[in-house]
C-alpha cells in the first residue's frame, strides 16, 4: 500500500508529521512543487517524500489535504479513478451552503473523483491538535471515519491505527457520516479513547 | 427539578453513584420493596432515597434503567407522561426488530411513554464504567445523548453536565442516535466506546 497526501498546508504538513512519526512511507505534493517542500522533508526525514502532482496521485491511497474548493482541478488530473481510495481530509468551514446544494460534503468530494473509493476522516480537527502524537492521556485520540464502502473504510481504519489514532467508523456517509461533515457534532472534539 | 432512577441494577446504581457523587438528591426504585434495597441506597450516598416506583414517577427527569423487556411494567405506573422527561438508558439488544416495528427501540419507547420527552442517553457504557468518578482520568467521560424533542436533549446535557460528564448531542434517535442503538443482535457503532472529553 502506498501513501500521499496532496495539499502541504497546515493539515498535510500535520499529516506528514504522523507519517513520519510512525515510519510510514508517503509522498507529498502541492501546487508550488517538491522544491517547495524542501525544508519539511528535510525536517520530517526520509520517510516523507516531495513529488509531483502526478507522481503522487499514482498512490493507493490519496489524501485530499487542500481546500474543498480545489477538488475539481484535482479530480481532473486523472480520467479514472478506480482501484484508488481517496479521503477526504476536508472540511467546508467557510463554503457557501448553495454550493453544498444540500448534499453530504463527501458525496460532492466523490463525484470529483470518478471510480474512487472515498473515505471521510482526519478531517475532523483542528491542524494543530492532529499533528499532536495521538496516544494522550492514557489512551489514543480518537479519528472518526465514515465512508460508503466498508472495505475501504476499514483498510484506511487500519492506516489511522497505524499513524497511532483510536479509529471509530461511522458508516456510511449519509447516516454516521453526518456526524463528522459542516458543524456535525463529532467535529472538533477533542477525545480521547480508554481501553 | 427533581430526579429518579427506575432500576436498580447495576446499571442503575452506576447513575446513583454519579448523583452522590456530586450530592444531587435523586430518587431509586426497584422492583422490590423500598426497604430492600434501603441499605445498597444509604451505602452509594444520603441523598439516594429508596423509594416506591408509584413515588419515583412524580420526578420530573427519570432515568428508564431496567431491562428493556421490563419497560411495560413502568409505563403502566402513571396514565400518561405529560411533563416528563425520560432518558432511556436500556438497550433492546437481542430484541428481534419485528418486535419494534423495525423502530429504533427509543422510538418505540417514545411511543409507549405517551406524552413524555424521551432522550436516548448514558446507555452506551457498561455499568463498570459508567460507575467510575468521570472526571477521574482528567477531561470529563463522554455520554452521547439523542433526541426528538432539542429542548429535552439540553436540560438532559444540562444534567449530564451537572454529574460531570461531557455531554455529546448527537442529534435525532432516527439520525445521529441510531450510532447508540442496538438492533436485533448488533450494537450501534459508538456503543461501549469509553471516550474521554478533552477541552
Amino acid at each position: 500500500m502506498t501513501y500521499s497526501i496532496i495539499g502541504s498546508g497546515n493539515v498535510g504538513t500535520a499529516l506528514a508529521r504522523q507519517f513520519a512519526r510512525n515510519g510510514i512511507r508517503v509522498s507529498i505534493a502541492n501546487t508550488r512543487g517538491p522544491e517547495s517542500m524542501a525544508a519539511l522533508a528535510k525536517e520530517l526525514g526520509a520517510n516523507v517524500v516531495p513529488a509531483t502532482l502526478q507522481d503522487a496521485l499514482k498512490a493507493d491511497v490519496v489524501i485530499l489535504a487542500f481546500l474543498f474548493r480545489g477538488r475539481s482541478d484535482v479530480g481532473r488530473a486523472l480520467s479514472d479513478w478506480s482501484g484508488k481510495i481517496v479521503v477526504d481530509a476536508m472540511n467546508t468551514y467557510g463554503v457557501p451552503p448553495e454550493e453544498l446544494k444540500g448534499q453530504e460534503s463527501t458525496d460532492l468530494v466523490a463525484a470529483s473523483f470518478p471510480g474512487a473509493k472515498v473515505v471521510k476522516t482526519l478531517n475532523q480537527m483542528p491542524a494543530k491538535l492532529l499533528g499532536e502524537i495521538p496516544a494522550a492521556d492514557g489512551g489514543r485520540r480518537v479519528m472518526f471515519l465514515s465512508s460508503n464502502d466498508a472495505g475501504a473504510e476499514k483498510e484506511i481504519a487500519e492506516l489511522v491505527a497505524n499513524l497511532g489514532f483510536a479509529p471509530i467508523m461511522l458508516g456510511k456517509v449519509n447516516e454516521g457520516g453526518r456526524l463528522i461533515d459542516k458543524s456535525g457534532p463529532l467535529i472538533l472534539q477533542n477525545l480521547i479513547k480508554l481501553g | 427539578m427533581n430526579y429518579a432512577i427506575i432500576g436498580f441494577g447495576n446499571i442503575g446504581k452506576a447513575l446513583a453513584k454519579a448523583f452522590a457523587r456530586k450530592g444531587i438528591e435523586v430518587s431509586v426504585a426497584a422492583r422490590r420493596e423500598p426497604e430492600s434495597i434501603a441499605a445498597e441506597a444509604a451505602a452509594i450516598g444520603p441523598k439516594v432515597l429508596p423509594k416506591t416506583l408509584a413515588d419515583a414517577v412524580k420526578a420530573d427527569i427519570i432515568f428508564l434503567a431496567v431491562r428493556f423487556e421490563a419497560h411495560p411494567d413502568v409505563v403502566k405506573a402513571l396514565p400518561n407522561w405529560q411533563g416528563k422527561t425520560i432518558i432511556d438508558v436500556t438497550n433492546a439488544y437481542g430484541v428481534p426488530p419485528g418486535q419494534l416495528g423495525e423502530q429504533p427501540s427509543s422510538q418505540f419507547l417514545a411511543n409507549a411513554f405517551s406524552g413524555a420527552k424521551l432522550v436516548k442517553g448514558f446507555n452506551h457504557l457498561g455499568a463498570a464504567v459508567l460507575a467510575q468518578d468521570p472526571g477521574a482520568r482528567g477531561g470529563r467521560r463522554v455520554v452521547f445523548l439523542a433526541s426528538d424533542d432539542d429542548g429535552a436533549a439540553k436540560e438532559v446535557g444540562a444534567l449530564a453536565e451537572d454529574l460531570g460528564f461531557a455531554p455529546v448531542n448527537l442529534g435525532g434517535l432516527w439520525g445521529g442516535g441510531s450510532l447508540v442503538q442496538a438492533y436485533g443482535n448488533s450494537w450501534g457503532r459508538l456503543i461501549f466506546k469509553d471516550l474521554v472529553k478533552f477541552d
